[in-house]
């Protein structure tokens, strides 16, 4: 247990990358360890197949050389049963010539055979048998030899017309015609050729040998035999002499055949086993390959599956082991994280563990406990903050309000004029304009009025200026009194001022300038006395800028002026 | 992980290509006749061709148990290695001999063959050993046409044959000689089976007894297997010849016997045959019928320590005392073999034997002044390994045996000595 402590300790103290390193080597040699089962079930597979293949063409080979092998035994065979009846020369050109080519084609087959067993990966025991193939290939070429020295010995021994045998019946019936007419002579004579068919018969020496001891005799008895002349006793001995001759020879040869048929037999012994068990052997082979590949395969079925289950365990293993090491303490801070979310400045990710993760919960924790404790902190100072914002916000709306009364102070006095409080120039250009404006769209009416205080200049030299402020104070009184409401009044400039009247026609306008007129004639200004001022009255017409107008108005004015003065003068006529 | 793999591996594969560069080369084979290799483990394989079925399989038998005792005394080990016999029968006859040798020569590990019994088959064997590269040695033939006769190739002579049975071209002419020469027999009768060995015997004695002024009046023939020898004695009377050399084997070589005694034309006939007759088998089923016969074969070795150790040791091994003294030629031969792999055998440095075929057919050659039981043994350039020494004994007991008929020696013929 301790051990396996150490292992998971060992292993929980592993980075991340090291885990997956390990994890996915290990996945990697359990693929690899697959891939060499079947690498290695394949390569067997196909050696066994290759020896399969080997071992099949190796019997077809030993089949075929066996063939060959029995069809030059047949030709053989045949050879000598059909010479006695067709004759040397053509059992030599039916039976022997091809019998040396049916040879040589076992000879090359078994050649064949013996390099393909020594190249190929058969058994040791197929291989070891290479050595009997060796014997297969020299019997055979052997069988060849002495096929060919056996007939070679047939030949001299039984070739129809000078063969051994066929001298010996020659020489048999002509002593047999020599010898007619005697007695005791021919009788040796038949009793030599009967031993001698005999030994022909039974081929039994002994029988020859009598044959030979009766030529003896007869050889004897032909010294003695009466009625013969000297040619004829010699012609008898000269064949008889041909006779035990040939006679002699024959049982040599025959043994010497049968020593060279008895050879065949041998060869046939060696042989025929080889063939035999090399097609056992063959067959043998391919049983073995065949169970090899059946064995393997299964051992491959079945290490392959142990290995991909093995694998997947492996894999499961992996995945569980990544879950429960990675994969879940992600979960644990996405979940820690939520909770923060959620303002649980209390949550804590539950990881304990040495690598990047844990390293990652470590953080959370101590920037989640730094957030809590800023948190704690900033309530207060958020307090405090708001407290000195309050206080903060009411001095600023003080100044505000402040400010707006000064910007509306300095509003009146961008507009107003400062001596009159009358709307100064600024303001009257601003109300011309909209009237004009609104004439044009609407079609309405409006007019102006400019007045000009006289000799207003005479007021200030005489009186000082002062005085004239307070004629000029006075007059603009006199003017907001009078003035409509919706008339705007203003100081034009100097000792001008100019009343904006809309919506009203040019005969009100003069109306109500001469009721100015008239008001001021007949006010007693303090220290001053009488002022009068002239009048210029004029109406917009459509075509009209603010310029053309108060130029109109102006020209009235100075009409007015022109006229002696304290008149009122309407653009286009006259009221003075 | 991988780091760590890289270099094990590649120190693996650096290992295994050093190991490689290290480790000797198969030695090339310089012998004109090609090489046996032979691994640490493997065995000296020797085939062994030998007569192991008919009348001589006892023949056969003692060559190979004179080749066990020669093993038995090295442990069974020749140059560390045990030794595989791979025997074979040649049924005593050529065409035997010949399919012995191809089977023994199929396998290409086979060293040398240990054989053979007769030289009939010797002689067929012998020229399929030599087609093949190998080298063969003989315990028991002696026929001279396996060898030498007259100091030149016979005709059956095969490069790499040699043998420690002496060349018998000696044996018909001691023969000829005790019979012109102590005897004074004039005309004689030779009867062979068609063998090499049998004719080599009769022709050599022919040889011999004609030079010496006899006349061979007949010369015949029987057949192995043949039982009725009337015919061929019946010959031999009208032939009137004073002794018959008949240097047959058993059982053509008892019917001669035991047919000869009786028929009465052949009474006074002197009858003489060779060691393939010097048996206890043969006296056993002839008996009184031997009584006189006379037997040419190669003078036995003088008894010694080591002649009586050996036979001890047959009998040891064999619960038996040994029925001929052919394994001592035998136990020689396989001696000269063993020593001369020894000497033509390089240990390769990959700890394996290299035996040239040539090599070891020089190294057999060379052979010279070899303590052999049967005594000193130089090989000549014709194979022949024995001196030429024939003694000429006398049948006098059958009880005796062959013990006894050794004993009686009448004729002893050594040329060169």
């Amino acid at each position: 247990m301790s051990r396996l402590d150490a292992i998971s300790r060992r292993w929980r103290s592993l980075s991340i990358s090291l885990k997956f390193g390990c994890a996915f080597s290990m996945l990697l040699v359990l693929l690899a360890l697959e891939a060499l089962v079947g690498y290695g079930a394949l390569s067997v597979v196909l050696k066994s197949e290759s020896e399969i293949l080997t071992s099949v063409e190796i019997r077809q080979r030993v089949f075929e050389m066996d063939g060959e092998l029995e069809k030059a035994r047949r030709l053989h065979r045949d050879f000598f049963l059909k010479y006695p009846e067709i004759g040397f020369a053509k059992a030599h050109e039916q039976y022997f010539l091809p019998t040396k080519a049916v040879i040589a084609r076992v000879v090359a087959l078994s050649d064949d055979l013996r390099q393909l067993v020594a190249a190929s990966n058969v058994s040791v025991s197929l291989r070891e048998r290479n050595k009997d193939i060796a014997l297969y290939l020299s019997s055979a070429q052997r069988f060849e030899e002495i096929f060919a020295e056996i007939v070679d010995q047939v030949t001299v021994l039984a070739a129809p017309d000078s063969g051994l045998l066929a001298q010996l019946e020659q020489s048999g019936e002509s002593l047999a015609i020599t010898l007619r007419g005697t007695t005791e002579a021919y009788l040796l004579f038949l009793e030599m050729d009967r031993s001698a068919h005999a030994y022909l018969i039974t081929r039994q020496r002994p029988h020859m040998q009598t044959a030979l001891n009766a030529g003896f005799k007869l050889e004897q008895a032909l010294g003695a035999a009466p009625g013969f002349s000297p040619a004829r006793r010699e012609e008898a001995r000269r064949l008889l002499r041909d006779f035990l001759i040939v006679a002699g020879r024959i049982p040599d040869l025959d043994v010497k055949i049968r020593g060279l048929f008895n050879d065949f037999a041998l060869q046939a012994q060696a042989v025929d086993p080889i063939s035999r068990d090399l097609k056992a052997l063959a067959a043998i082979e391919v049983d073995r390959a065949r169970g090899r590949i059946t064995r393997v395969s299964r051992v491959a079925t079945v290490t392959i599956v142990i290995t991909a289950l093995a694998g997947l365990g492996f894999a499961l293993v992996v995945a569980g082991l990544i879950h429960a090491t990675v994969t879940r303490k992600i979960v644990a801070l996405t979940q820690a994280a939520g909770q923060l979310r959620a303002d649980a400045l209390e949550a804590r990710p539950q990881v304990q563990a040495g690598d990047e993760i844990g390293v990652l919960a470590d953080t959370f924790t101590g920037m989640v406990a730094r957030m809590q404790d800023l948190v704690a902190n900033l309530e207060s100072k958020v307090a405090l903050r708001t407290e000195e914002l309050a206080a903060t916000n009411d001095k600023l709306g003080q100044a505000v309000r402040e400010l707006d009364e000064k910007n509306q102070a300095l509003e009146v006095m961008t507009r107003t004029d400062r001596l009159t409080g009358l709307a100064n120039r600024r303001r009257l250009e601003e109300a011309l304009q909209t009237e004009v404006l609104r004439a044009r769209r609407y079609g309405k009416p409006f007019s102006v009025i400019l007045l000009d205080i006289d000799y207003f200049k005479e007021v200030n030299d005489r009186f000082g200026h002062q005085a004239g402020d307070n004629v000029l104070i006075a007059i603009a009184g006199l003017l907001t009194r009078t003035a409509r409401e919706t008339d705007v009044v203003g100081r034009f400039g100097g000792e001008e001022f100019l009343l904006v009247c809309p919506e009203t026609e040019l005969q009100v306008v003069a109306a109500l300038a001469e009721r100015l007129r008239s008001e001021f004639t007949a006010t007693d200004f303090p220290l001053v006395g009488q002022v009068t001022s002239s009048f210029g009255v004029a109406e917009f017409t459509q075509g009209d800028s603010v310029k053309a107008l108060v130029e109109r108005a102006d020209q009235a004015l100075y009409r007015a002026k022109n006229s002696g003065r304290n008149c009122v003068e309407v653009a286009g006529g006259t009221v003075c | 992980m991988k780091r760590a793999a890289l270099p094990v591996l590649l120190s693996g594969f650096l290992a295994a290509l050093l190991l490689c560069a290290c480790a000797p080369a198969p030695e090339p084979c310089a012998d004109k006749l090609g090489c046996v290799d032979i691994g640490p483990d493997e065995p000296l394989k020797i085939g062994v061709v030998q007569a192991l079925t008919g009348k001589v399989a006892t023949l056969g038998q003692e060559q190979i148990r004179g080749l066990e005792l020669a093993l038995a005394r090295r442990g069974d080990k020749v140059l560390g290695h045990t030794v595989q016999l791979l025997t074979e029968d040649t049924g005593c006859n050529p065409e035997g001999g010949a399919n012995a040798a191809l089977k023994v020569v199929a396998d290409p590990k086979v060293l040398a063959i240990f054989g053979t019994t007769c030289s009939g088959d010797a002689a067929t064997a012998a020229e399929v050993m030599s087609k093949a590269g190998l080298s063969m040695i003989s315990g028991n033939n002696s026929a001279p046409f396996l060898t030498a006769i007259g100091g030149k190739r016979a005709p059956k002579w095969a490069a790499g044959y040699l043998r420690t049975a002496p060349n018998e071209e000696s044996s018909g002419p001691a023969a000829a000689r005790f019979a012109y020469e102590i005897l004074g027999i004039r005309k004689a009768a030779t009867i062979n089976d068609g063998d090499i060995y049998t004719r080599g015997l009769t022709d050599g004695f022919r040889q011999e007894f004609e030079k010496l002024g006899g006349q061979i009046v007949l010369g015949a023939t029987v057949n192995k297997n043949d039982t009725n020898m009337e015919p061929v004695l019946t010959t031999v009377v009208n032939s009137k010849a004073e002794l018959v050399f008949f240097p047959l084997f058993q059982p053509e070589g008892n019917h001669v016997l035991l047919q000869a005694r009786k028929m009465p034309a052949l009474a006074k006939a002197v009858l003489m045959s060779d060691g393939s007759l010097i048996e206890d088998s043969f006296i056993q089923a002839v008996q009184a019928a031997a009584i006189g016969m006379y037997f040419v074969g190669p003078t036995p070795p003088k008894m010694s320590p080591e002649l009586e150790k050996l036979a001890a040791e047959y009998k040891a091994r064999y619960s038996m005392p040994a029925p001929t003294i052919y394994y001592i030629s035998a136990f020689d031969a396989a001696n000269i073999l063993f020593a001369a792999l020894e000497k033509a055998a390089v240990q390769g440095q990959d700890g394996r034997l290299h035996i040239g075929r040539q090599a070891l057919r020089d190294a057999l050659y060379a052979t010279a002044n070899h303590a052999g039981l049967s005594g000193r043994l130089t090989c000549n350039e014709f194979g022949d390994c024995a001196a030429q020494s024939f003694d000429v004994l006398r049948l006098t007991d059958p009880a005796g045996g062959v013990e006894g008929l050794k004993g009686n020696v009448a004729f002893t013929y050594a040329p060169g000595r």
